[in-house]
């Protein structure tokens, strides 16, 4: 399918005629169904499955599979927050407040990733990724509930369903957690990895937002991450236009399944499962910092 | 209208439009047509997240929240910026 496959500037449509062809199609959807899940389940883009997955089952050069990539992070995004949003579960106000040092240190790690090892940094990256899932097993989850004197500006409330309780909370460390999510954006532009990995953890374990709210708030963010570098491959045409078509149609059927999951299940279940996979995500990283993805 | 439910409906609005240019580009492919369909398709869905922040920025302006107003309106500067470092 690859070689049938076309980009922007090639006009010559390309036809999906053999059956080999429908079944690569029918595993592009299941990718994107499967990132999409996760991706609204956890507050996770999907790249660290993209990516190895574009590459080493359906062939596609680095560069392709990263473009193809940000293209199913944005439809596991909307997706998810066309219902995260709507039901007040994402925090638009903290996210957007965080995107703005994430977009800032992105725009910094972009001009500065030529100066440094892009291994040394997937090693830091999964080194921070391992601490995070670490202390989330270890530590139970602290909400601080507003309390008069606080800052008015960062106190936030959400319907917990599984729960059946409305939630208020308190969101602490706000310039503590804007720095780090500069480092976090500087990181995640110049290893194409991490956004959801690292954030999740920093507004849960650091800023005390609830993960109810954190993961939801943090898939709200990362469709704001990826535009950048989605339109630079899309104006430049990098984009395979169907398999992009392929992984976003999966991407966002995925994300409402795990709009419905991740209202279900409960908080403890949902730190402990994120935790599993953020190990999971290290050590693919690691991987991918060997050579061996 | 909410801050969250004119944001989740300029969301909802951009990816129905996007993914469905998407399915009928994909499915016109099968004729051997259909680049331009699944481009539009593409660029549609591409620029949601963005359409989804300058919404929420009018929605704050208009209910005079001028903190958060301000801060999505230089979010939307510095993302702006970022996707023409980018492309350079």
């Amino acid at each position: 399918m690859k070689n049938l496959s076309f980009a922007i500037n090639d006009l010559t449509a390309a036809p999906i005629r053999s059956p080999m062809e429908a079944l690569i199609l029918a595993g592009l959807l299941f990718t994107g169904s499967a990132a999409g899940v996760l991706g609204a389940l956890f507050g996770l883009g999907g790249g660290f499955i993209f990516v190895p997955v574009l590459m080493l089952v359906f062939g596609l050069a680095p560069t392709e599979a990263v473009a193809v990539s940000l293209i199913g992070i944005i439809a596991g995004s909307v997706g998810a927050s066309t219902v995260f949003v709507d039901r007040g579960l994402s925090n638009i106000r903290l996210g957007l407040l965080l995107e703005l040092t994430t977009a800032a240190g992105a725009i910094m790690g972009a001009i500065v990733a030529g100066y440094l090892e892009e291994w040394v940094l997937m090693c830091i990256f999964s080194a921070i990724v391992l601490y995070s899932a670490l202390r989330m097993i270890m530590n139970p989850e602290k909400v601080i509930p507003p309390s008069e004197g606080s800052d008015g500006r960062f106190a936030f409330e959400y319907r917990d369903e599984a729960g059946n309780e409305n939630v208020k909370y308190q969101v602490e460390n706000v310039k503590g957690g804007m720095a780090l999510c500069t480092v976090a954006g500087m990181i995640s532009s110049m290893t194409g990895v991490g956004g959801g990995a690292v954030k999740v953890p920093l507004m849960n374990i650091y800023m005390h937002v609830p993960i109810k709210a954190a993961s939801p708030t943090s898939s709200y963010m990362i469709g704001i991450t990826a535009f950048s570098g989605a339109i630079t491959y899309f104006l430049s045409g990098q984009v395979l236009l169907e398999y992009a078509a392929g992984i976003a149609i999966g991407a966002f059927a995925g994300s409402l399944l795990g709009t419905v999951l991740a209202s279900r299940l409960h908080t403890r279940h949902l730190r402990k499962y994120f935790s599993v996979l953020l190990v999971v995500v290290a050590i693919l990283v690691l991987l991918q910092a060997g050579g061996v993805l | 209208m909410s801050l969250n439910s004119s944001t989740a409906l300029a969301l909802r609005a951009c990816i129905a439009i996007g993914l469905s240019a998407m399915i009928v580009g994909l499915a016109l492919s099968l004729l051997g047509m259909g680049t331009d369909v699944l481009y539009a398709g593409t660029l549609v869905l591409i620029a949601s997240p963005f359409i989804g922040v300058v919404v929420t920025f009018l929605s704050l302006a208009k209910s005079k929240d001028w903190f958060w107003a301000a801060i999505a309106a230089i979010l939307i500067v510095i993302t702006a910026v970022g996707a023409c470092i980018a492309m350079m």
